[in-house]
């Protein structure tokens, strides 16, 4: 018998550290891949940096896979951030971080492209370049270096990382990706030339060659965006993986962007225009996804797919097939009504035991300020339907440190989530309620970029005083980390100095900030003394309408003037109603060919 | 519904998927060969499948039983299942089984082969299985290879490779499982002294 596993050099390594199959690739689908050794073909690899687990989840690169593995001189692979014990290993031994499947170092790709999701991953980007023998900053790199880029909303917003970055994309892969390689490809090996020639084009931000100044006003980048997703590249397949991940489930996406217009919200106004999928294409689409994968479940997502309109059309479409197959379907993002109810009792999705909702603040006060749109009577209507239709448990998210909180506010979230076990208890069963609360962080591109966030002070004493009043209830409430919260808040609205300051922190020893067992705010805090910056004047400072701002040279399409009035709304109180219900609300997007203009009369 | 009894290979690096993650690899993969999988009943269903005792992580598996429940049809091949597994994971036999203990009954007896990676591990490992092979348990037919040892553990869900690892551990003959090269060439029941896999999958132990 023989065993060619015995002299595989990858199973010592394998054998020493926890979760080995985060590094094994191999994934259902990547057997029909090209290899990446053709010399000929502009090599790409997918950069997440965060574990394998959360990296394979995120459907943006599952959608980017398909089409990069669909032009016929691209090869592409996928690299994610290992863990510290496999970051050891590979240093011991002197080996490169490198393609999952095609173990090929990074630093041998033609492009490495990241995508920024959230900010305490930063410092895993830096490990990713340095593992895979990359140089960090993009004015050391030479000519033989890979073109180091990055998508997602943190190239939005993308000072504090541009020294390390040679190309920001802005805005939808589906238009960048195809464009950026062809440049690529037309003239590899010069990456100067690349990037002279990506940042004429709308949508890629250069910022070796750009010569604004931080405080003032200088060249603006505007992003870019599929309007129609049924006209835009689709997906048929997706990989599988061998191990359980965060979202383990074939995906569709129903609709992007959303016009709910959440004040508090980033991904509302970075993901606009609001751009449905026909459910004809969304049923196409998931049936071939679901033969090609085999998944028992299928999701259908978006930033809140109970909005979108095709869905009765969908479930109808797909429960003949989903049903021969015993597939179910699930919806990730629940409204609070009897509508979302009643929708997911219907859906046979994999779980009965919970299910999750978002009022975010505790009184109708509060949810006005931030256009939540979750009324007293949603909330208690919803319980009735969670309590009468046998639910077993209820999970419930809020915020603290919204702007204009106060102590009925907190109160109000006790109360709310005491008033879903006194309705358990008249249906005669014990609703199991979890209640989490998140630090609100203002996000540049929203109407509360310019407001001060609650110090790590409040956020620390709000939380401890909720738990404790959860206790005194008997429900259970967690609450964020606000040393967390705080650096987030640092990053998000940061400036180009933050990138010596994320270098420093990462020279010291800053790894998965994100995970609460690795997190050390002591370390962030002596780099951002060694590099002479207050960090609580990124966080906690409220800016003035007239300052510019780090992100101000970024053109997401949405207005500063839409943003402010709607901050000014927020501080009266005053709702602003989603656009898709009859009036347009001149976010910007109306001047730019918003595909839901069209279908609306009237303007605000 | 059919109960489907089928005996898989588990090699290569797949060998790092933890056994509670092939229900659904299993799963996905008849899946995708057009099997309809029945699903377990309660709150919280899933597909209706069961798998022989733990291989621990890094373990090649030759001759793994496993069970699954299909809603219609019939068996399906072996050959249009393995089109569709991924890398490392091969059925080797495929029968419908009726009126049958479960698994975990059946499964009485394992046989595992260990090669030692390390120089110079080899005398000692012999030395620790000619002396204290008691403590592993219940143990048989224990054989030494040129560069291995084979031998046949009773009662593989209760005592398994987790432990044998342990105790070469604490006599410092290993650091830990990078150590050792570990197979488990059979599990099923012990028949005329050997492990005889289920389905009838070659009997692979006792070369």
């Amino acid at each position: 018998m023989d065993f060619p596993e015995r002299s595989d050099y990858r199973r010592a390594i394998l054998s020493k550290v926890k979760k080995p199959c985060r590094y094994i690739g191999g994934e259902w689908g990547t057997s029909e891949l090209e290899n990446c050794q053709d010399p000929g073909k502009v090599r790409l690899c997918f950069a997440f940096p965060d574990t394998y687990e959360v990296g394979m989840s995120y459907l943006g690169f599952q959608i980017l896979f398909d089409l990069a593995r669909q032009m016929p001189y691209v090869c592409v692979d996928r690299c994610y951030c290992p863990w510290l014990d496999m970051e050891k290993e590979l240093r011991k031994r002197d080996l490169p971080l490198t393609g999952i499947n095609s173990e090929i170092p990074l630093r041998k790709f033609d492009v490495v492209g990241f995508t920024l999701q959230y900010e305490l991953t930063y410092t895993n980007i830096l490990t990713m370049l340095d593992l895979g023998g990359v140089p960090l900053k993009s004015c050391n790199r030479g000519k033989d270096d890979p073109l180091i880029v990055a998508g997602g909303p943190g190239a939005l917003c993308p000072e504090p990382l541009r020294d390390f970055f040679d190309v920001f994309c802005l805005g939808d892969g589906e238009v960048l990706l195809p464009e950026m390689l062809e440049v690529v490809k037309e003239h590899r090996g010069n990456r100067l030339a690349i990037m002279e020639e990506l940042s004429k084009r709308e949508g890629f931000y250069v910022p070796l060659l750009d010569e604004g100044s931080p405080s003032t006003e200088g060249r603006t980048y505007r992003k870019r965006v599929v309007l129609s997703l049924d006209d835009a590249f689709t997906p048929s397949s997706m990989l599988v993986p061998l191990a359980g991940i965060v979202h383990d489930r074939a995906a569709v996406e129903v609709f992007r962007g959303c016009t709910r217009g959440c004040r508090f919200c980033q991904a509302g106004m970075i993901y606009r225009p609001l751009r449905e999928r026909s459910p004809e294409s969304v049923i196409d689409i998931a049936k071939k996804i679901l033969v090609k994968t085999g998944w028992e479940e299928l999701g259908l997502v978006s930033l809140a797919s109970c909005d979108y309109t095709g869905l009765n059309k969908v479930i109808e479409g797909l429960t003949p097939f989903m049903e021969e197959k015993n597939i179910v379907l699930s919806l990730p993002s629940l409204r609070m009504d009897a509508f979302s109810i009643q929708l997911a009792q219907n859906l046979k999705s994999l779980s009965r035991s919970s299910l999750t909702f978002a009022p975010e603040a505790g009184t109708q006060r509060l949810r006005d300020v931030i256009n939540k749109g979750v009324t007293e009577e949603d909330i208690e209507q919803t319980f009735e339907e969670v309590a009468k239709r046998g639910w077993e448990g209820i999970k419930l998210y809020f915020m603290m440190g919204l702007p204009t909180e106060d102590s009925e506010d907190l109160e109000g979230i006790i109360d709310i989530a005491k008033r879903a076990i006194k309705k358990g208890r008249q249906y005669k069963h014990r609703l199991r309620v979890n209640v989490s609360v998140a630090g609100f962080v203002p996000k540049p591109h929203t109407p509360f970029q310019w407001e001060a966030q609650a110090s790590r002070e409040y956020l620390s004493s709000t939380g401890k005083w909720l738990k404790n009043q959860a206790k005194k209830s008997r429900f259970n409430l967690s609450y964020h980390d606000p040393d967390q919260t705080f650096l987030e808040g640092v990053i998000a609205r940061g400036d180009r100095k933050l990138g010596a300051v994320i270098e420093e922190a990462w020279r010291m020893g800053a790894r998965f900030d994100g995970w609460s067992e690795c997190f050390d705010l002591n370390l962030w805090m002596k780099a951002f003394e060694i590099v002479g910056l207050d960090p609580h004047c990124y966080a906690n400072r409220a800016r003035d309408k007239e300052e510019v701002l780090a992100w101000d040279h970024i053109d997401i399409g949405i207005s500063k003037d839409f943003l402010w009035r709607e901050r000014s709304k927020a501080l009266n109180g005053e709702l602003t109603g989603d656009c898709r219900s009859g009036k347009c609300n001149a976010c910007g997007w109306e001047m730019r060919g918003c595909p839901v203009i069209g279908k609306v009369s009237g303007r605000s | 519904m059919i109960r489907v009894r089928f005996t898989y290979e588990k090699r290569g690096l797949l060998c790092f998927v933890p056994h509670v993650e092939l229900p659904p690899l299993i799963c996905r993969a008849l899946r995708r060969a057009g099997c309809s999988i029945s699903r377990t009943k309660g709150f919280s269903p899933k597909d209706k499948v069961s798998l022989g005792p733990a291989l621990p992580i890094g373990v090649v598996g030759l001759a793994e039983p496993a069970e699954v429940w299909l809603e219609r049809g019939g068996v399906p091949s072996v050959k249009d299942v393995n089109e569709h597994m991924p890398q490392g994971l091969k059925v080797t036999h495929m029968a419908e089984v009726e009126e049958s203990p479960s698994l975990s009954k059946l499964c009485t007896a394992a046989c595992y082969r260990v090669y030692p990676q390390a120089f110079g591990v080899m005398d000692k490992l012999k030395a620790f299985f000619e002396e204290d092979w008691t403590t592993l348990g219940k143990i048989g037919d224990l054989r030494f290879g040129p560069d291995y040892v084979e031998y046949i553990q009773l009662d593989p869900a209760k005592a398994g490779l987790s432990k044998l690892v342990s105790l070469l551990k604490e006599k410092e003959i290993i650091h830990g499982w990078e150590d050792l090269f570990m197979v488990r060439l059979a599990v099923g029941t012990l028949k005329g002294g050997r492990v005889s896999p289920l389905l009838g999958a070659t009997n692979l132990n006792g070369e």
